[in-house]
């Protein structure tokens, strides 16, 4: 596995599995899909479809790194990397000057806090609970009968919030359905989600020391509705990589061409 | 004339109807759901034409549960502790203390003489109501009663290390993938919803053997087993745990109607006509 020069890097996640194929730390090709049906076949149809993107064979990969949920067979033997891990590597690489990483996933929120060398230096991790989560908000959409991917634009047209009397995810649905039948615009709806999430997220935050060097990770990174209510939150704006939610597949690949 | 009363239980997942006459009394039980809120004034007037009473005959009508504000024919609205502390009492003279397992919410209650003492409510998190129960069912492919059903059969119950409903539905079928049975996993879904309902209800102070358990949870075995099992004791558990709150607002009317009598106080109720209930005023 030396002669080939990428790195691909896997990252199979509770909502979104993504890969990218890394070359000197460029990303090369990107490609994501739904986290449905088994974890073994949504990695070889990603690994596959993003080798024939580039119209490259096995051999031009030399590191592989893979992170997420599940164990995998691939083609090429790869290294397991812990997700955190992959995180820390990527925005340490790609957003120097961020010393703590935002983290609102399908079912956590995790805050990492580094230090100049990029080690870290804390951590915390919200309860085992889906409330304010990335499901939380998938409940929601699921309800109004709005895609995942128009919601946040959607939340950026609200005039006033609602506010979520419970944030657990399950409830999520029968509250949607109440402000529905009582005549709210599906906007302010989804904006309070947001909000919520965002709520939810700063107070782990400031739990540990948040200094103004935040980044958002994930899919959510990408999203200008929950950057907003975050940055809202924070009292910060947020530092932003350029592919927040290929952030830990990247990571992986980085971690992986390091080791090897 | 035989005075009638009426008891509405507007659940958020269940409606449920209770008429009292110094004879009998008459029930009906259907699904909430959007459409039937809206129809609550049907079932009612369904069951009054079953039995055969004109509602100009029912003398006084409580409504109680999630929806119980918004009926128009209620003479008065009663938050549904109330209504299940009294119908569990009229059911289990004496009894101290009730554990009512609803749709979307959980409640502990004790009381005393069908008053109520003390009460705690979990409406906050599905976890420990029947939607937790729907949303394993359903992640399993099964029915709510199957899934009762299975975990009797269970050879060695799963161990889930947290309570979320997402997060279980999740292990649940990382489980399923590793080869669990059906059975294992449903007796570890009802173990996990079991010490989350008995570590709440312990709160209000249970005693042994004099603890009745009502609403839709009650109705599952499994559920009820688990949490037997947890406290140590067996529970009660009514003919129909789904009728102790309407059956409590039946009573309360015609206490209600008895009081005003005793005081020789004219008795305002409502004009007798079924007006839709509506979802929201």
């Amino acid at each position: 596995m030396t002669e080939g020069n990428l790195a691909v890097g896997l990252d199979l996640g509770s909502s979104y599995s993504k890969i990218v194929l890394l070359e000197d730390s460029r990303i090369r090709v990107s490609r994501q899909v739904p986290s449905q049906g088994s974890y073994e076949d949504i990695a070889q149809e990603l690994f596959q479809n993003a080798l024939g993107d580039e119209g490259q064979s096995l051999d031009a990969i030399a590191h592989a790194g893979v992170t997420g949920y599940a164990k995998v067979s691939l083609p090429v033997s790869y290294q397991e990397v812990e997700n955190m891990h992959c995180q820390v590597a990527a925005v340490h690489r790609l957003l120097p000057e961020v010393r703590t990483i935002i983290d609102i996933g399908g079912l956590y929120t995790r805050i990492i806090k580094l230090n100049e060398a990029g080690k870290i230096k804390d951590l915390t991790l919200s309860a085992p609970c889906a409330a304010a989560t990335g499901k939380f908000l998938e409940m929601v959409a699921h309800i109004i009968g709005v895609d995942i991917s128009k919601l946040g634009d959607l939340a950026l047209k609200a005039k006033t919030p609602v506010k979520f009397i419970s944030s657990c995810a399950v409830f999520a649905e029968t509250e949607a359905i109440s402000r529905i039948a009582e005549g709210i615009a599906k906007e302010d709806i989804i904006a309070g989600a947001y909000k919520a999430v965002a709520t939810k997220a700063a107070i782990l935050a400031k739990q540990i020391d948040i200094t103004p060097d935040c980044t958002l990770v994930g899919g959510t990174g990408q999203n200008a509705a929950m950057v907003k209510y975050l940055e809202t939150e924070l009292g910060y704006p947020l530092y932003l990589a350029p592919s927040p939610q290929y952030i830990a597949a990247i990571g992986a690949a980085m971690v992986a061409s390091r080791n090897s | 004339m035989k005075n009638n009363f009426l008891g509405l239980d507007i659940g958020s997942t269940m409606t449920k109807v209770v008429v009292l006459n110094s004879d009998q009394t008459f029930t009906k039980i259907v699904r909430t759901g959007a459409e039937h809120r809206i129809l609550a004034n049907q079932v009612v007037g369904e069951l009054l034409a079953d039995v055969g009473v004109d509602f100009k005959e029912v003398t006084y009508v409580v409504s109680t549960g999630y929806g119980r504000l918004n009926v128009p024919f209620a003479d008065r609205q009663i938050t549904e502790i109330t209504c299940h502390a009294r119908g569990v009492e009229a059911l289990f003279p004496g009894i101290e203390a009730a554990i009512d397992i609803g749709g979307q919410d959980c409640k502990a209650i004790k009381m005393n003489g069908g008053k109520v003492v003390d009460f705690i409510m979990n409406d906050k998190c599905a976890a420990g109501t029947g939607r937790f129960l729907e949303i394993m069912a359903e992640s399993l492919g099964v029915s709510i009663g199957e899934l009762g059903e299975l975990s009797l059969h269970a050879e060695r119950a799963l161990k889930f290390n947290n309570i979320c409903s997402i997060f279980i539905a999740q292990e649940t079928l990382l489980h399923r993938s590793s080869g669990a049975s059906l059975e294992d996993i449903a007796a570890g879904i009802h173990q996990a919803i079991a010490t989350k309902v008995c570590a709440m209800a312990e709160r209000v102070g249970l005693e042994r053997g004099k603890v009745v358990l009502t609403g839709g949870g009650a109705k599952n075995m499994g559920l009820v087993k688990a949490m037997e099992n947890k406290l140590g004791f067996p529970l009660l558990v009514p003919e129909e745990p789904l009728l102790t709150g309407a059956l409590g607002a039946a009573l309360l009317a015609k206490r209600h109607y008895e009081e005003a009598m005793q005081e020789g106080k004219p008795l305002a109720t409502k004009e007798r006509i079924l007006g839709k209930v509506s979802i929201f005023t």
